[in-house]
This record gives C-alpha cells, structure tokens and sequence, in this order.
C-alpha cells in the first residue's frame, strides 16, 4: 500500500474521520468561545482603565485588571491550562468539569489579556477630539464612549482582533495535553497507530491553513463593510 | 451693535489654571454680555485655548476659580456639568466631527440627547423627528442640504467646519465658544466659515473666538481682549485697541500679525 492508501484505509473504515471530526468541533468550539469569552472579559478590564475617577474602588479594579493582564500574558498558555486542569479544578473539587470546558475557560482568560490590550490601544487611537466634541454637546463620559468612540475604536481593531483569532485557532493545538481531542490530535492518532507519519501531519497542515485562509477572508469583509460605511455619499 | 448695559451671562471671576507646575492662567477675570462677540487674540502658548476650555470645564479650573455661566458656578466640581454644556457651544480648530456618523446625526445626537433626558415622557419618535427637522433647516441654512446623509471623510474642510457650527447651534447655546475656526483650513475655505461666523454675530449670538484673523476681529467683534501669559493683559472695543495699543506687548504682537 502506498503511504496515502495507509492513511486513507485508517480515516475511512478505521473509523479516523470520526475523531477528525470531534477534533474539528471541538477546535473550533475552544477557538470560538474563547475569542468571545476573551471580547467580553477583555471589554470589561479595558473600560475599567478607562473609567475617569481616582477612588479607591476603582483604583483597585484597575490593579486586579493590571495584574490579570500581566500573569496572562508573562505565562505560556500550555502552563495555565495544565496548572487550571491538573492542580486548581481538582483542588477546587472542579474536576469533573469537562475538559473542553476547561480549555474554553483557559483559552477565554488567555485571549482576554490580550484582548484587553487590544481594545485599550484601539480606545487610545481615537482622536480624543471625538470624546471632547461629545461631551460638548453634552453628551455624559459613558455617552461619549459608546456613541461614539467606542464604535470607531471596534473598527480599528477589527483586523487585529482577526489575527488574535487566528492564534487562538492555532493554538489549541496543545489541548491534547489535557486529553481533549482536537484536530492535531486526531491526526497524531492516526499517525502513530499506522506509523505513516507524512499524509496525516501534511493533511492537518492543511486543514489549518483552509481555516486561517477562511477566517482572513470573513476578516477582509468585514472590515471591506465597515469601511463602506464612510464612502457612500 | 451692542451696548454696554446687557446683561451679564458669562462672568469669569479670578480664573486659574495649572498643569503640573506651569501656571497657564494666573489670574483672568472677564464678563461677557448677552449678544457680545468678543475676540481673544494673543501669540501662541498664552493659554487662550485653555481660556476656552476651562469655560466649558474640559479642563478643571484651579480651585477658587469661578465662572458664573446662566447664575450658575460651572468651575464648582460638584455641579452636573453635561447640563450646562448644552447652554455653551464649542467650535473646534480641527472641526472634531463624530468620524462615525452621517452629517445629519452628528446634528441631532446632542439635541436628542438632551430632549430625551429633559422630557422622559415625551416620545421618542416624536423627539427625532423634530431634531431632523430643526437639523435640515440649519443645513439648508449652510447650504449643504444634499450632505445630509454624507459622512464626514467626504467632505472639505470648509464643508466640515460649518457643520461643526451648526452642530454646536442646533443645541440652541447660549454662548458659543470658538477656538481658531479658521487655522486649519486651507485659505479659499476661509471665507465660507467667516461669512457663518458673522451671520452669528449679526443674529445677535453671545460668541467668543480665539482667533488670528485680525481683519475679522475688527470688523465682527464688539471686544477684544490680548492674552499674554496667563493674564488678559489689555481689552477694548476693537477699533481703539487696533489703532491705539497700549502695552509694549501688544504693540509689539500687531506689529507681527497685521
Ligand atoms: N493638557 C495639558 N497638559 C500640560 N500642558 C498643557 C496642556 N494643555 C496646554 N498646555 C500648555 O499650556 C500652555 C498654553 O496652551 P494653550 O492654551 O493651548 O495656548 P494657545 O491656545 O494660546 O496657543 C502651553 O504651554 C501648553 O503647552
Ligand atoms: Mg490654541
């Protein structure tokens, strides 16, 4: 048999499809929810820095955020889903969790760091004219902030926000080691049983690079809408 | 044009302002009348932009300082603030369109704001109609009905700065604030704006201008007050302070622009 035969013999009747779709769902459901999960949190400590008053509470909230962003992002993401699955789930009696779960909430935390980041530099892009010009017209500091910085500030980092997707995407390539099977697993599984190494590793290759590609091109149109916006007459 | 006895809507009474250490505004006192356009010229640096913008408080003034607008002390932190920034327009140097509205919504969103929060009972729709309508008028006003819809990326500078204009009129000011209106526009646009500018003036707006065009000052303002580090260093009626300067510095500050 050839090397490609070998492979296709194990994805078709060795029932390899099967866990190649499981690692699909579940890469993209990790992938997802954490881009999301990670919009929302990092929304949330974003604002908070931006909130205009020095009192203690807030000043607070803005240290937990500092601190959240810095450990988050000093960290390697294999670390923090190995210290959250193997040492505080079980030490918090979370250990039954569903490890999908699990990983959804490592990658949701991770990406939330840089999220925050994100959307703090695209807040600060903003002319600050634009918020001087709403509370001119009256309008409060919340006001101002969602009616109109806000909305430019989402268009600026719509490409960026884009590429932390992508990363993500990629890197849930090291949920394996929590025994979740995504897509790298799927294909190492198949490798390893048939010790054909070639056909399965190049078949992953590509089977990332379709989804980076189709998520560059939802990107492109995207931000291609967004900018529309300001042309037509 | 105006007379002395109006009465007063905007007091500044010992008006300071620091960043840091550097006294920008040491010690500025000034009343300005309902209907009075007063001119604020001065060398770059004197601190007239931070004149204007402690008016409307998007910079703190110095404890102690007091600004009496509409019987009200806006310098007092404890005021709501947004309420009286409706009563005071403000035109900026770099226009500061909303880049993500459409010319028509960049005039309503303030007044519908305001409307909205003022009459909680009233309709909403009935508010927003009203507000487009009103914002239409001022546009066919400037001419630029046929921008409604427009984004501000697409227009000139000069297209731009009316629209700045209106938007700050549609709010029905009590006083506008304009700060260098006309710098940053390439020099045919000059005009346009002016021309608005002196319309105001004529309709009896309480306006006050930081500006460089001296032509201008003399020909629509009323008063005319020369800023100079941190203090109003001489005021007057225009025609006397043009001809007939008195301090040093002033002399010395025409004899550059003129
Ligand atoms: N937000 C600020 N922080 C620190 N210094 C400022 C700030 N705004 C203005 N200044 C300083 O105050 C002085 C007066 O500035 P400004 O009022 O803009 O002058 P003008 O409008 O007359 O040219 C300048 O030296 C400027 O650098
Ligand atoms: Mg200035």
């Amino acid at each position: 048999m050839s090397n490609f035969e070998i492979f296709w013999s194990k994805f078709s009747q060795g029932g390899g499809y099967v866990d190649y779709l499981i690692g699909l769902q579940n890469t993209a459901i990790i992938a997802v929810l954490g881009l999301v999960i990670g919009f929302i949190i990092g929304s949330l400590v974003a604002l908070v820095k931006f909130i205009p008053s020095n009192k203690w509470p807030v000043k607070i909230l803005k240290g937990i955020g500092d601190v959240y962003v810095t450990v988050l992002r000093g960290t390697p993401m294999i670390v923090q889903l190995l210290l959250v699955h193997f040492a505080l789930f079980p030490m918090m009696g979370l250990g039954w969790v569903n490890s999908v779960a699990q990983a959804v909430i490592v990658f949701g935390l991770n990406s939330g760091a840089y999220m925050a980041e994100i959307i703090r530099s695209g807040v600060n892009a903003v002319d600050p004219g634009q918020m001087e010009a709403g509370r001119c017209v009256g309008l409060s500091y919340s006001e101002s902030m969602i009616k109109i910085v806000l909305p430019q500030a989402f268009k600026n980092i719509v490409p960026t926000i884009g590429n932390e997707f992508i990363t993500l995407l990629k890197e849930t390539s090291v949920v394996s080691f929590i025994a979740v099977i995504d897509l790298t697993k799927s294909m190492d599984s198949i490798a390893n049983s048939t010790y054909e190494y070639f056909v399965p590793y190049i078949f992953l290759a590509i089977t990332y690079l379709i989804l980076v590609l189709g998520i560059s091109y939802g990107i492109k149109l995207l931000e291609r809408r967004l900018k529309k916006n300001e042309r037509h007459q | 044009m105006n007379d002395t006895n109006n009465e007063v809507i905007l007091s500044v009474q010992h008006l300071k302002k620091t960043f840091n250490k550097l006294e920008v505004l040491k010690d500025v006192s000034i009343d300005i009348s309902k209907g009075d356009v007063v001119a604020v010229i001065g060398p770059s640096g004197c601190g007239k932009s931070t004149f204007l913008r402690c008016l409307n408080c998007l910079e703190d003034p110095d404890d102690g300082s007091v600004i009496i607008f509409d019987n009200v002390n806006i310098a007092d932190v404890r005021i709501d603030i947004n309420e009286h920034r409706r009563n005071m327009g403000m035109v900026f140097q770099h226009f500061n369109l909303f880049e993500n509205k459409t010319v028509l919504e960049n005039i309503t969103l303030g007044p519908i704001n305001a409307a909205l929060k003022k009459n909680k009972k009233a309709s909403k729709k009935a508010i927003v109609e009203e507000a487009k309508t009103k914002a239409m008028t001022l546009l066919e006003r400037i001419g630029l009905v046929d921008k409604a819809n427009a984004y501000p990326s697409t227009l000139s500078g000069g297209q731009k700065q009316r629209i700045a204009i209106v938007r700050a009129l549609a709010m029905d000011p009590k006083v506008i604030l304009f700060d260098e209106p006309t710098s940053a526009l390439d020099p045919e646009m000059v005009g346009e704006v002016l021309q608005l500018i002196k319309e105001l003036a004529q309709s009896g707006m309480t306006m006050v201008i930081v500006t460089h065009e001296m032509g201008f000052a003399k020909e629509v303002a009323n008063k005319v007050v020369f800023f100079n580090e941190g203090i109003i260093e001489e005021e007057g009626n225009p025609k006397e302070v043009f001809a007939n300067p008195q301090s040093v510095r002033l002399k010395d500050f025409l004899s550059k622009v003129l």
